[in-house]
């Protein structure tokens, strides 16, 4: 049996005295594409920043590609591509510098940087953009650039944080193709979401993560079962509420 | 008015970051306000003693009315310098200008309120020159009632008509300048070519100064030269001196006048300008056929992270004019000195005999004074601020992304500071020890601020600005870095004095060696998130 991509043991991560991820596990196995879902505040992004490095976390261990976040960060960095809810990247460069930037950060050969990046741009719509500097470009634009920065690499693990936010239908239908077939060539894609329909759609597992654990995580049909993933949240959030209502009582 | 105090409020909370202080645990508050309060000590103290023993100066020289021409001339002066270089992200080019302007209040209120923000900073610095002087006047002349309010009422008019002069320069320089591809380019060229401009004018004023044989014609002279440049300060002075109240009401009518006029004209531009320089849009000439080609070429990690702060340096008029003035006025002081030694205008024979070997000594700190003042490390990890992600996940260690930095400052600096002092070693008859002093004493002061700002900034970088003025202009490390400097150079001078040109040397290998022990450290400890 394969090794996962991404696995997270028993992860906690504390701003004070608030668990904002509270005991979390799961794995992602190659050529998963795997839907993390939860209301504002759930959780999700600070999984995710202590996922990619961004922020250390308090209890546990993450591991890429078999290699611990905790104690070969580099070595995890090398394999894994982030792609952040708001796209602030550098607005004094222009697209083609930042690609430029990133291959030379991920030492990407030339002829592979550009063979790729012609590729991507071409597929979202951005190659003519590409000499314009950032600050020019719309939401939708950077978010574009910051896609095919993710890519430009092969990355074993792809994480997002709202990757579809901002995006046009066009761009966005091509977004998913991209990440399916990243997934189909042996690497795998960890993204949360709002927009359930689409990690229905598009995901093989789901993570439901509600004040900072995770209350479902497996293949997305086990979870969802005969409903739809929406309902399943929703009941989720229902129930939640109604039991801290009964806790107020 | 509401919406103006309101907006004020905002601008007020933001500065120095102190509604996030109020916000923090009281013990990091109280260390933060502790610290601040510090640094506001030492600014006070040391702008205090360093106008009083000008005003000293003046009075003891018989020139009591030139201590109020200064004093007004100076504040206003300092204080719209100070607004001309903010005036670029406080008025113009904000990031929160469209939330700001979605806002239902008129845009005359959310231009006074920033006005207001960049006059604030104008009466401090002009507090701070105007008050010790004033105060040094006062003890040393009889001043009326009427004369003691035209002083306090000076202190609070004079910046206006200045600052009224830099906004509407600032706003020719961002109007002009949004005009071409390379804006911020086009914006470092010309606030240099207005700074160098005023630092050749101050040096012609000075050296016609100098051309005057006796101290009382040079002192009825820099009065009248003082007056004709600022004729406003010689109406404050007469409403001071003589009680001349007409001549005072035109000083305060030209100020508020001015004011006025500034405050109504930027009302009419503002929006218009804004867009012009936020509005711009990609113009999708882009091909990997042409020019493209040669635009994905490799290179290694390091180079790729120097090139992105270069490329910020540039891009960013006033981390630039912040963070690299010195080293452009390093070269030009040392332009002027070979300049005015080859000309016969400057000679190490006109001084007295004895004072020869203190020139040698104290040069090789003078030159340092310029390069140790400023670096740009000292804002470049907030610098990141919402892009920090970027570095944060890079598959480089944190000692990688942090030399690079340190490295631009070090490009950029050494180069000039080995230019001008080849220059002023074969300008001046110097021995051996001074040459060798002129080139590391700078060097090891370049290598001290890079260090100490990097190191500063590293530890505690404020990523959460809405304009870079924040970071680059009242970033702690900023601060730090200017005192230090000044204290390094003090110090360094005394050594040089004391021990001879050996202690300078000795000096400067001292700096050095703290300064690499500093850097590593700073490697070693890495990056915040």
């Amino acid at each position: 049996m394969a090794s996962p991509v991404l696995s997270v043991n028993h992860v906690v991560k504390t701003f004070g005295a608030k668990r904002a991820v509270d005991d979390a596990t799961l794995d992602v196995m190659p050529g998963d594409i795997f839907g993390f879902v939860g209301h504002n505040g759930a959780g999700k992004t600070t999984l995710i920043r202590s996922i990619v490095g961004v922020t250390g976390f308090d209890e546990g261990d993450i591991r890429i590609a078999g290699q611990s976040v905790r104690t070969d960060a580099l070595a995890c960095k090398r394999v894994t591509a982030y792609v952040p809810d708001n796209p602030d990247i550098y607005e004094f460069l222009t697209g083609i510098q930042y690609l430029n930037y990133l291959s030379d950060i991920f030492e990407v050969p030339a002829d592979v940087r550009e063979a790729r990046i012609r590729q991507f741009a071409d597929r979202l719509g951005l190659t003519s953009a590409l000499g314009d500097l950032v600050s020019s470009y719309s939401h939708g634009m950077r978010q574009k650039l910051v896609l095919i920065g993710a890519l430009v690499h092969e990355p074993t693990l792809l994480v997002l944080d709202e990757p579809f936010v901002g995006l046009d239908p066009e761009a966005s239908f091509q977004v998913k193709e991209m990440l399916r077939e990243l997934a189909d060539g042996g690497s795998a894609v960890f993204f949360s979401s709002h927009v359930l329909e689409v990690v229905e759609k598009l995901c093989d597992k789901v993570a439901i993560i509600k004040q900072g654990q995770l209350r479902a995580c497996g293949r997305t049909a086990e979870v969802v079962g005969d409903e739809s993933l929406e309902d399943v949240f929703l009941d989720m959030i229902d129930r939640g509420a109604t039991a801290s209502a009964a806790g107020a009582r | 008015m509401r919406s103006f105090i309101l907006l004020l409020k905002i601008q007020l909370l933001g500065l120095f970051g102190i509604n996030k202080t109020l916000h923090a645990d009281p013990a990091k508050a109280r260390r933060t306000l502790a610290l601040a309060a510090l640094a506001v000590a030492a600014i006070v103290l040391f702008a205090a003693a360093y106008s009083s023993g000008v005003a000293q100066a003046l009075v003891e020289m018989g020139l009591p009315e030139a201590v109020l021409l200064v004093a007004v001339l100076v504040g206003a002066v300092a204080g719209a310098v100070a607004a001309f270089l903010k005036t670029n992200g406080v008025l113009f080019g904000f990031k929160d200008y469209d939330l700001v302007m979605s806002l239902p209040v008129p845009t005359s209120s959310v231009v006074l309120s920033r006005i207001a923000s960049l006059y604030a900073m104008s009466l401090a610095f002009g507090l701070l020159a105007m008050v010790p002087a004033f105060a040094v006047y006062a003890a040393n002349a009889s001043v009326t009632a009427v004369g003691v309010a035209c002083m306090a009422l000076s202190a609070v008019l004079a910046p206006l008509l200045p600052l009224a002069a830099a906004i509407v320069l600032a706003v020719l320089i961002a109007a002009v300048s949004a005009r071409f591809k390379h804006a911020n380019v086009v914006v470092i060229v010309l606030t240099l070519a207005a700074m160098l401009a005023a630092v050749f004018g101050s040096l012609a004023f000075s050296s016609q100064a100098d051309d005057m044989a006796a101290m009382t014609v040079l002192g009825t002279e820099l009065v009248s030269q003082l007056a004709a440049v600022f004729p406003p300060a010689a109406w404050a002075t007469a409403g001071i001196v003589k009680g001349d109240l007409a001549a005072f009401l035109a000083f305060a009518a030209v100020n508020l006048v001015a004011a006025g006029a500034v405050l109504a004209l930027v009302v009419r531009l503002f929006v218009p300008v804004n867009s012009l320089l936020m509005s711009s849009r990609p113009r999708g000439t882009f091909s990997f056929d042409g020019k493209g080609a040669a635009a994905a070429k490799a290179g290694s990690p390091l180079r790729a992270l120097m090139a992105k702060e270069a490329r910020l340096l540039v891009a960013t008029p006033i981390y630039f004019m912040n963070a690299c003035i010195g080293y452009v006025l390093v070269l030009v002081a040392a332009i002027a000195v070979a300049a005015g030694t080859l000309t016969g205008a400057l000679s190490l024979d006109l001084l007295p005999p004895e004072l020869v070997p203190v020139i040698g000594l104290v040069l090789p700190w003078g030159l340092a004074f310029f390069c140790s003042i400023s670096s740009t490390t000292a804002a470049s990890v907030s610098l990141e601020g919402s892009s920090r992600w970027l570095m944060l996940t890079a598959p480089v260690p944190a000692s990688t992304v942090l030399w690079s930095k340190a490295a631009v400052n070090l490009a950029i600096g050494l180069p000039f500071l080995l230019v001008s002092a080849v220059l002023v070693a074969v300008s001046l008859p110097l021995d051996a020890l001074s040459v060798a002093a002129l080139f590391a004493v700078p060097s090891a002061s370049c290598l001290l601020a890079t260090s100490l700002g990097l190191a500063l900034d590293a530890r505690r970088p404020r990523y959460d600005w809405t304009t870079v003025y924040e970071p680059v202009k009242r970033g702690m490390p900023v601060l730090v870095v200017v005192f230090a400097g000044m204290g390094l150079v003090a110090a360094g001078m005394a050594a040089a004095l004391f021990l001879g040109q050996a202690g300078s040397l000795l000096a400067a290998c001292a700096v050095a060696a703290a300064s690499v022990a500093l850097y590593r450290s700073t490697a070693k400890r890495g990056l915040s998130a």
